[in-house]
């Protein structure tokens, strides 16, 4: 067959195309994407939601003489099953110490005193003298009455300190009341207590100094709550804040149906005014009706009268009904005292502490060990699935936009991020939680800033009919001839062949 | 029964302790009102609204712990000078031009659109990282554009912008920033925010006059906040902070020879704020005498003002019932006093034309009767390349345009002069200088510049409108000063009189937006016809036609090749 000096050049011109061109052209158009830990990401999607098994140990320790427990402790060493796919895995010791009766100090003496996360002695005496002395460790005390009644307690010790119903509550999402109620997950927040004022008088007397000082600081500074988050805490008075309300008159009374309250919220939230903080806020709003419309009271659905409300992850609202006003209606005094009790069983609700003592609102606040470490559990876990989410919606992202920069600087954060993560669940398997609580935090720290980088957004709104409008009259003008004699050449070809076959 | 006394007498001993702990000692809120009638049948209403923290300065907030209860100051004004280490700040929204010569001086001259200075903490450690800081906090406080301010807009000022209360420290211009932002639009998107900080906001007391759409119907108008370390007693042993906010508007008075406050305003004030110490209304008639108000001022103040004497008809808003109606005699106001010559002004104006060179013409003047030390202060971007050899500074003395001589050979007329040259994208020029100008002289600095070239990303989306030169400033402690504003919530012996030139508006060259893609058009086409013809030349080849195969050809082909051989032919 002869090469006619036409498709000699016109298959070279192809070939400079195909071999120089295109790669020049894929070369210089190529969106920067550097390589992320793809199949370990979506492996992570595979995995289950929630951890499946968190262990809880417990020694029970008896300190009456004769009295043998592994009879009753034996029996509940057993699995409680819920939210389809988590466990609670109970580990039972029981500790025997024969011989002298053994005092508490002696006992305490022994064992270490303070037990890690997620391990707890459960102790068995006659009396509960020394039980207030301990609360605040992690051992439960029981009084022992007689065999029927030790059984009965301990099966209820176990659940309440492996926190069966907390997890219940908080992780499933069938109880969403529960789990919607609680702040975002953060390592601090801004408590801000506003006084509203809607009489017409100044608010001249407000003891919020000693207030806070007595009741509200105690609860945040106690132990156990610092390791779950910081605070700090803030209080304004605020005047003319067109915060009103539909009111009804009722007897001896003023009722807002729960359906105005969302009113005020918002703008109770427009007069705050910004922040400078990264942390979220919650807001307490002690709000001071004018005199024409006191006692002011929520109506309850079911008909039941209240002056305070929660407003889930926001605040809460306490209406302050019992003021003095002095001096010829000029000021008005408000005792934070009656309202901090109010704050502190709120903030404790959206904090999602398991509130077992609803009488306990002042101090000392004898916040049980055993319910802010399931609290801190939660966190944890809670944080541990945000990372993977929010891992994984990356990754999708990044596979479904193509044009999406991945500078070097998110590959690190992603890689820090899963490595974290495993020490993270590593940690969680061991029992370490406060390590794991860290190291969480950590990862889904290096997660948001990998998710939230402005530099992935660089190419995002480039549009693709604007990459047409450039290649068109290159690519059009060229490239057309070009397929044309190239499609003539392949018939001409065909045509010989045929010839030559026919012949 | 004694113990019960005392326990009783100690319990209220408690609560008087608490009482005094409360906020209602510590803090203080006062708000004024000053209309001034201008000679040109305007009116002034200018609004004050000081807080102040008493025994708290802003480096007590930069130490607050965890705890902090602000009671009526506002929360966010506070957290901002804790964080950012702020002790004194001064910033100003402005829309609409004050008018010197015809109005006198305002109570606080500020440029149209924003500016801000501040001065930082000796403690703050980089006070650039702070600064940035501030304009992000203050962008979202009030709505403004701040946050696009960057190093090539912010200044340091080294002879103006002194603080003005209880300071810390040594004064050193390294703690100092300025901006300004001329371009700025102001609205109500800033007045809102603006006043949400006011105790009593817009509900009662002076504050409940603020009505947007009248306020902004309006020659003049400009909103500011003041945050200054005050004084608590004369030896200055405790400091407070004191954060003013302020307000001043022009009106055109309604026609008629009778108007009202309601009127004015479209609103009308129905109480006191409960939580105002002292609430007033000042009514300066100025240059105008035959005027009535109704009801009767409740008394007259004669305030001191610098060396003149102002007399004020003071109103206490607590017992006003009614409306103030003011009825002027005569309507013509030609008949009105001249009005005294201002004693310090500054004009300035840009010369040549083309898109090439321009010239920057700076004229200050004195026009009182004695020498005046004045600190000038002028900024320019980077894009506009000031060349310093031309700058030249002529003093013409007595205003006699035959008596001009060079700043540089008189002896004591420039005091003290520092340029700095500017970086590309990363520093402005600045100019300072601090004159002393003769009685009746004034001093006109020409400086040429050349226009730079921006990056086409650097052009903002209305760059045909051109680019503007911050206005400059002159400052300048007086004496005396007939046509100031008389202040109503202090008494100053000496005036710290701070004026402001017009900003520039220059037109920068500007590109052609569209320039790339067309030459991406144009260069294609060259490429895809020189292609195309080299193309055809290589692959195709010339053979000499067949007559017999031409036969074969379809009727319609033939007819054409006929036609193309009759026009052939006539050729």
């Amino acid at each position: 067959m002869v090469y006619s000096r036409g498709s000699v050049s016109l298959l070279s011109i192809v070939c400079v195309w195909l071999f120089l061109g295109l790669p020049v052209w894929w070369k210089t158009t190529t969106v920067y994407r550097s390589t992320l830990p793809h199949s370990w990401i979506t492996s992570l999607q595979h995995e289950q939601q929630v951890l499946s098994v968190l262990s809880c140990n417990i020694s029970a320790i008896s300190l009456i003489t004769g009295l043998d427990l592994s009879s009753f402790i034996k029996n509940t060493s057993y699995f409680t099953i819920f939210n389809k796919d988590s466990v609670i895995n109970v580990h039972s010791l029981v500790k025997e110490y024969r011989g002298e009766p053994l005092s508490i100090e002696d006992l305490l003496n022994k064992e270490s005193v303070s037990n890690p996360v997620g391990h707890y002695s459960l102790i068995v005496t006659r009396a509960l003298e020394y039980s207030t002395q301990y609360k605040n460790e992690r051992n439960l005390f029981i009084e022992y009455i007689n065999n029927t009644q030790l059984q009965e307690d301990i099966n209820d010790s176990v659940y309440k300190l492996c926190g069966v119903e907390t997890f219940n509550k908080l992780l499933n999402n069938s109880n969403k009341k529960e789990s919607l109620r609680r702040m975002k997950i953060s390592p601090g927040y801004d408590i801000s207590i506003v006084v509203i004022s809607s009489a017409d008088s100044a608010v001249s007397e407000w003891n919020i100094d000693i207030s806070t000082n007595q009741l509200l600081l105690p609860f945040l500074k106690h132990n156990n709550i610092k390791k779950i988050a910081n605070f700090t805490i803030s209080s304004q008075l605020l005047y003319f804040t067109d915060v009103e309300f539909m009111t009804s008159e009722d007897i001896n009374c003023h009722t807002v149906s729960p359906a105005h309250v969302p009113h005020m919220i918002s703008k109770v939230d427009a007069k705050l005014g910004s922040t400078v903080s990264q942390w979220p806020r919650l807001t307490f709003v002690v709000y001071v009706p004018h005199p024409t419309q006191r006692p002011l009271l929520i109506r309850n659905r079911n008909s039941d009268n209240t002056d305070s409300f929660l407003v889930p992850q926001w605040g809460g609202v306490i209406f302050y009904n019992d003021y003095v006003q002095t001096r010829e209606n000029d000021t008005i005094s408000v005792d934070m005292n009656v309202v901090m009790p109010t704050i502190v069983r709120q903030l404790k609700l959206l904090l999602g502490i398991n509130d077992e003592h609803k009488s306990e609102t002042s101090p000392p606040y004898n916040l049980h060990a055993w319910d802010i470490d399931h609290l801190l559990m939660i966190q944890t876990l809670e944080r541990l699935s945000l990372t993977k989410v929010s891992l994984v919606s990356l990754i999708q992202l990044l596979d479904n936009v193509k044009n999406m920069v991945i500078s070097d600087h998110i590959q690190t954060e992603v890689v820090q991020s899963l490595n974290d993560l495993n020490k993270c669940v590593a940690s969680i398997a061991d029992g370490q939680w406060s390590v794991a609580h860290s190291q969480c935090e950590t990862a889904l720290d290096h997660a948001e800033v990998a998710f939230f980088d402005p530099t992935i957004l660089a190419l995002l709104y480039f549009p693709d009919d604007q990459k047409y409008a450039i290649y068109i009259p290159l690519f059009l003008p060229v490239g057309f001839p070009v397929l044309l004699s190239l499609i003539k050449l392949l018939k001409s070809w065909r045509q010989s062949r045929h010839k030559e076959k026919t012949s | 029964m004694m113990k019960t006394q005392l326990e009783t007498s100690f319990i209220i001993i408690l609560i008087i302790l608490l009482f005094n702990s409360s906020v209602g000692t510590n803090q203080d809120y006062k708000e004024s009102l000053l209309l001034k009638l201008l000679p040109d049948g305007k009116v002034l209403a200018h609004f004050d609204h000081v807080i102040t923290w008493n025994h708290i300065s802003p480096l007590d907030m930069t130490a607050f712990s965890n705890v902090r209860h602000y009671g009526i100051f506002p929360r966010p004004v506070s957290e901002m000078i804790s964080l950012y280490n702020v002790e004194e700040l001064y910033l100003s929204l402005t829309r609409g031009k004050w008018k010197d010569r015809l109005w006198g001086y305002p109570p606080i001259d500020s440029p149209p659109g924003a500016e801000l200075w501040a001065w930082f903490l000796p403690q703050a450690s980089d006070v650039d990282e702070d600064w940035r800081g501030l304009l992000h906090a203050l962008s979202g406080l009030l709505c403004s554009s701040f946050d696009a301010i960057d190093s090539t807009t912010t200044f340091i000022p080294k002879t103006s912008f002194k603080p003005t209360g209880a300071f810390i420290g040594n004064i050193s211009s390294s703690r100092l920033r300025y901006t300004a932002l001329p371009r700025e639009p102001v609205c109500t998107e800033n007045l809102t925010p603006w006043s949400k900080l006011l105790p009593c906001g817009q509900k009662v007391g002076l504050g409940s006059l603020y009505y947007a759409l009248k306020l902004y119907d309006t020659n003049y108008h400009s909103i500011s906040l003041k945050i200054v370390p005050s004084c608590q007693d004369d030896s200055c042993s405790s400091v407070g902070t004191a954060v003013t906010l302020s307000l001043s508007v022009v009106f055109k008075l309604p026609s008629g020879k009778t108007w009202s406050l309601s009127s004015l305003f479209g609103r009308h004030i129905e109480k006191k704020c409960p939580l105002s110490s002292s609430s007033f209304i000042y009514f300066d008639k100025y240059l105008h005498k035959d005027i009535n108000l109704y009801p009767e001022p409740h008394f007259i103040e004669n305030k001191q003002f610098l060396s003149s004497n102002v007399e004020l008809s003071v109103y206490e808003l607590n017992n006003l019932k009614s409306d103030i109606k003011v009825s002027l005699k005569n309507k013509n106001y030609s008949q009105v006093m001249p009005h005294p010559p201002s004693p310090l002004s500054i004009q300035r104006y840009l010369t040549g034309s083309g898109h090439g060179r321009g010239g920057i013409v700076t004229i200050i003047s004195n026009n009182d009767d004695e020498s005046l030390k004045v600190s000038f202060l002028d900024m320019v971007p980077w894009f506009f390349r000031i060349l310093y050899h031309t700058l030249t500074c002529e003093l013409t003395i007595n205003n006699n345009n035959n008596n001009k001589i060079n700043c540089e050979e008189t002896n004591n007329t420039i005091l003290f002069k520092e340029f700095s040259p500017a970086k590309d994208r990363v520093l402005p020029y600045k100019m300072e200088y601090i004159f002393f100008i003769p009685p009746h002289s004034s001093i006109s600095l020409y400086v040429e510049f050349l226009r730079g070239f921006l990056k086409w990303n650097e052009y903002p989306p209305d760059a045909s409108l051109g680019f503007f030169i911050n206005s400059a400033v002159l400052t300048s402690n007086v004496y005396k000063c007939a046509n100031c504003t008389v202040s109503t919530m202090e008494n100053r012996s000496s005036f710290l009189l701070r004026i402001h030139s017009d900003p520039l508006l220059v037109s920068l060259p500007i590109p052609d937006f569209s320039m790339p893609y067309n030459v991406i058009c144009f260069v294609s086409t060259v490429i895809a016809i020189g292609f195309g013809s080299l193309f055809n030349l290589t692959t195709r080849e010339l053979l000499p036609v067949n007559e017999e195969e031409e036969e074969k050809k379809g009727v319609l082909v033939r007819i054409i090749n006929k036609l193309k051989q009759l026009f052939l032919r006539k050729d």
